[in-house]
């Protein structure tokens, strides 16, 4: 295919917005799919993404377009996006890689925090914006005041402003014209030396790492010996092609073109997402720009439930990593939980998908400690350390100074919760910093805020605070010194490693008897009296007690009675394998996600 | 193999109502006549396809008539269901039975019943007594009175029985530690032989569960429930009772035969709908539909009235044994259990019980024994859910 004739592009949506299903409609209009064989939502492969109706990994897919009979065919690459805090790193590698984008709206929800980011992402990129507004068959749409905060967002006339239904396909038609005339065609020279941009890959048993590329300049076929530009090392190309969206070799790739590379590279680590693939024979002078490292953001400890899994952890951790650049763990051990791992997630969704991955793909059983962010603390003797585990931090002595991550949070709401927002992050130990309308019904906010206090349950309790409406996004902004300690928990007078937290020194007092509460609720009885203590340093801040459990027993057993108590042992016995024996008590996986909890319950 | 006694269980599966927590097979309603007989009838042809032969494997042989109710069927016609019973065994080369068990509501059953049934052989009444206090009778759906229940007790005994046991409960609606110390007195002056104290379990689909989900009725909470266990032990012990099984009691020489056959790993013919049979030697456990008529009707033509049945691998049909006979007072023998299944316990077992000696919930007795403690008597799910 000529240059000229090739549109790459992306979508930028909010989850639930529709961006999906436009492009499982996108692809039954051009017939790249028939209906036939199309499953719901095509481009998210993975069970959990169906399940949970979210797309995480980005899948590209490449698209014949001949429905036009006066504008001839051409070759559409999409290259759908995340829509998730957790991986906006995903979104400028897609970003990267394309030369306009879908701006998906739901017409009856309106712009969110998460597609503003995006948006905005994509106009640093000099990205066409192609917008849309989506779901216009629902009885509460609201297309023109939706269109509307659009234009004023991104200075567009209305009138350019698509609206489509893609659950009925409405109107998806001109999307597609639209992405022929708007999206500029790539601008690469094929016979230039090859430089081909990686923004993803997966890890194939056979053929080796598969590397994910868009051509930027040259070209190059079957056979070639390619080199990674960042680090020099060099591969035989064994085969090239281009996702249908199932992978189809074509022999031959050139500028312009998406499309992926197998060449036997064992590991994911030679050929990073964001480095640059050339010739070895006629190589690129410069690598093309690439994307910042990513970072993770929350860490937690995970540790297999019955001990002797840790081999098994490990070697399940080590697969889902292969498919999983953004994930980092390495060892460390519990006084309380045993061997286990600290892993490294993006955020609280990442860590959610990758433990139950482990638990649905790899059948393990795991406990995962309550989620931490990362603490430069400053010593006394002068040096920095990183703290990323709470039951790390030096001794009180040996401390000069902790430093907390601070984010900047952007919260888009309508208008009326202003205060429910304002209270919620203040409580936080947010920092109001500003306040921008997008109508006169919409505001984003901004502030500066721990990014300890919104790890866990923020988000939930922003959306119910908001009725459902608000939406958030945050980046890293820097660390600041703050006066926190570390809050010990004792179970049974054992410390319990596993349960520390740090927090603010004002609120420790609260926390600790807000934890220990909870946790009397969360552990079961024991065969005796269970004591369970907050500490900060020696000194002890709150005591619950766990009563023994005085009766546990089936009083009847005859001859019809005992399959069906057998059962019921059974069951209880189930039951049981989710909690963790720590010493003689046994505590559930709850208990260490009570760390967080920062309200009481309402009973 | 040691001779193992036979106990051969029949199911009544009717009952004039049916209690409020009760989720056994039975079908509440006044019995027609006609249907009784037919299912007497029945009962009988079943058992006499699966009794065998008297031989060596065995020695004496127990007979337990249970239900759902089994006095709805009117005294005749259960004195047939004992007689002709007693008389199937004999052409089979049987001697008399070492026990012959009825359970009888106090809401049908009276002095001239009781006779009869003594009469034809029936050497134990086990009577549902389960509270002596009316407002909790009344709560759980009984159909009798506390006196009618103290008449039936005095019914059995003038009769002649050997042994009268009752059922009392723990854990009733409005039960509290005064109520369950009224009803244990009143217990206690009719002198039983053995009792059956049962702490009330809420089952699915029963009325009563209906009604705790509602918020209509409320039970007792868990430490009170522990409370009148532990107050209903001290009281039947104190009346010179043994705690021989978890859930019973008795005067020495008038524990349950047929029962402990359960708990002792001996083989049992279950007759009648819904009733189980399990032989150890072949590990072989099966049960009967739940429909009287289906069942009637199936036996009349000659055919099984078998529902269901599964082959034990030694493994659970060792564990099943373990944790039967570790519910009573005798405790479990090991090596008894391995021989009889020429197989050893798993490590996983053994360290189990290693550990509920250690937490004290079993004693070790020298000769790879093991029986539970009062605490485990109490706790014992903490040990058998290391055990199945």
């Amino acid at each position: 295919m000529e240059i000229s004739r090739i549109r790459n592009f992306c979508i930028i949506a909010h989850i639930d917005h529709g961006k999906s299903t436009l492009a499982d409609r996108i692809l039954e209009i051009t017939g790249a799919m028939s209906k036939r064989q199309m499953t719901e939502q095509v481009l998210d492969k993975m069970e959990l993404e169906r399940e949970r109706g979210i797309t995480i990994k980005l899948k590209p897919v490449r698209i014949e377009c001949s429905i036009f009979e006066d504008k001839g065919s051409y070759e559409m690459n999409l290259i759908d996006t995340p829509g998730h805090v957790d991986f906006n790193y995903e979104v400028s590698r897609s970003l990267a890689a394309c030369e306009g984008a879908l701006l998906v709206v739901d017409a009856t929800q309106g712009i969110e925090a998460q597609t503003l980011a995006n948006l905005y992402l994509a106009l640093d990129h000099d990205l066409e914006i192609v917008p849309v507004v989506n779901k216009i068959d629902l009885p509460n749409a609201d297309p023109d005041k939706v269109a509307k905060e659009i234009c004023e967002l991104i200075g567009m006339d209305d009138s350019e402003i698509i609206r489509i239904s893609a659950k009925t396909g409405k109107n998806v038609e001109a999307v597609l014209k639209a992405i022929i005339d708007k999206v500029p065609a790539p601008s690469g020279d094929s016979s230039a030396p090859l430089k081909a941009l990686i923004f993803d890959s997966h890890f194939d048993p056979y053929k080796g790492v598969m590397i994910y590329i868009r051509v930027m300049e040259g070209s190059f076929s079957t056979g070639d010996r390619i080199r990674i530009m960042s680090n020099g090392m060099e591969f035989d190309i064994i085969e090239t092609g281009v996702f249908t969206p199932d992978m189809k070799p074509t022999g031959s790739l050139s500028a312009g073109e998406v499309g992926y590379i197998a060449a036997q590279i064992k590991n994911m680590s030679d050929a990073r997402v964001g480095d640059t693939v050339t010739l070895a024979k006629d190589p690129a002078s410069e690598p093309l720009p690439g994307y910042r490292q990513v970072h993770p953001m929350v860490y937690t400890g995970l540790y297999p439930v019955e001990n002797n899994d840790y081999p098994l952890l490990r070697e399940a951790l080590e697969k889902l990593k292969l498919n999983d650049s953004a994930l980092v763990f390495e060892p460390e051990s519990s006084a309380a939980l045993g061997f286990g791992f600290r892993c490294g997630f993006l955020g609280l969704l990442h860590m959610e998908i990758v433990q139950a991955r482990l638990e649905r793909e790899y059948g393990m059983e795991i406990i995962t400690t309550a989620p931490s962010v990362i603490y430069n603390v400053k010593k006394t003797d002068g040096t920095v350390q990183e703290v990323d585990n709470p039951a790390e931090l030096p001794d009180v002595s040996e401390i000069e100074e902790i430093e907390e991550p601070i984010v900047r949070l952007s919260v888009l709401t309508p208008s009326e919760y202003i205060g429910a927002v304002m209270t919620l992050a203040i409580d936080r130990r947010g920092t109001y910093k500003d306040m921008n309308f997008l109508s006169p019904q919409r505001v984003s906010m901004q502030f500066e805020i721990p990014l300890a206090e919104i790890l866990y349950d923020f988000f939930d309790k922003l959306k119910s605070k908001t009725r459902g409406y608000a939406s958030m996004d945050y980046e890293l902004k820097e660390y600041r010194p703050a006066r926190l300690v570390k809050l010990d928990v004792l179970v049974n007078d054992r410390p319990l490693d596993a349960l520390s937290s740090i927090v603010h020194s004002e609120s420790a007092q609260f926390r600790g008897r807000l934890l220990v509460q909870k946790l009397r609720k969360i552990i079961p009885r024991q065969m005796f009296d269970v004591p369970i203590q907050a500490a900060v340093g020696a000194k002890i801040i709150a005591r619950e007690t766990v009563k023994a459990m005085r009766k546990d027993v089936l009083a009847k057993c005859y001859g019809g009675d005992i399959s069906r108590k057998r059962k019921l042992l059974e069951k209880q016995k189930e039951g049981k394998k989710r909690l963790k024996q720590v010493g003689s008590v046994e505590i559930p996986q709850e208990a260490f996600m009570a760390v967080l909890s920062t309200e009481e319950e309402e009973e | 193999m040691k001779p193992r006694r036979l106990g051969i269980y029949v199911h009544v599966p009717f009952c004039l109502s049916k209690c409020s927590y009760c989720a056994f097979v039975s079908y509440p309603g006044a019995v027609d006549p006609h249907r009784a007989e037919r299912y007497v009838d029945a009962a009988l042809k079943e058992l006499g396809t699966k009794a065998s032969m008297k031989d060596a494997c065995h020695s004496g042989w127990t007979l337990f008539i249970g239900g759902g109710t089994p006095t709805t069927l009117g005294s005749e016609v259960l004195s047939r269901l004992v007689l002709g019973s007693v008389s199937i065994m004999r052409e089979k080369g049987w001697s008399e039975p070492v026990e012959a068990s009825v359970e009888a509501n106090p809401g049908t059953f009276d002095a001239y019943g009781a006779s009869m049934l003594v009469d034809s052989g029936v050497t134990r009444f086990s009577i549902g007594v389960q509270t002596l206090v009316d407002p909790e009778l009344e709560a759980i759906g009984r159909i009798h009175t506390a006196a009618e229940a103290k008449a039936a007790i005095r019914a059995a005994r003038s009769a002649g029985a050997r042994s009268v046991s009752m059922d009392l409960m723990t854990g009733l609606p409005g039960q509290d530690v005064v109520s369950l110390a009224r009803t244990l007195d009143e217990v206690s002056s009719l002198e039983p032989d053995h009792v059956s104290c049962y702490a009330l379990t809420l089952e699915e689909g029963t009325p009563l569960m209906k009604s705790v989900q509602d918020g209509k009725v409320q039970l007792p909470d868990e430490e009170l429930c522990a409370d009148l266990m532990e107050e209903a032990q001290r009281a039947l012990e104190g009346m010179g009772l043994l705690r021989y099984e978890i859930s019973n009691y008795a005067r020495k020489g008038h524990e349950c035969l047929h029962n402990l056959g359960y708990w002792s790993d001996m083989p049992y013919i279950g007759i009648g709908t819904a009733a189980h049979s399990y032989d150890p030697a072949s590990s072989i456990r099966s049960w009967n539909t739940t429909d009287p008529d289906r069942y009637s009707d199936l036996i009349a033509r000659g055919l099984p009235a078998m529902e269901g049945n599964e082959r034990l691998c030694a493994k659970t049909a060792m564990s099943d044994a373990l944790i039967l006979s570790l519910r009573t007072s005798y405790g479990a023998s090991l090596d008894e259990i391995e021989q009889a299944y020429g197989e050893q316990f798993e490590q996983d077992k053994l360290d189990a019980l290693s550990w509920g000696a250690s937490v004290g919930l079993v004693e070790s007795i020298p000769g790879r024994k093991y029986k539970l403690t009062a605490k485990g008597m109490m706790l014992s799910n903490a040990l058998f859910t290391k055990l199945v």
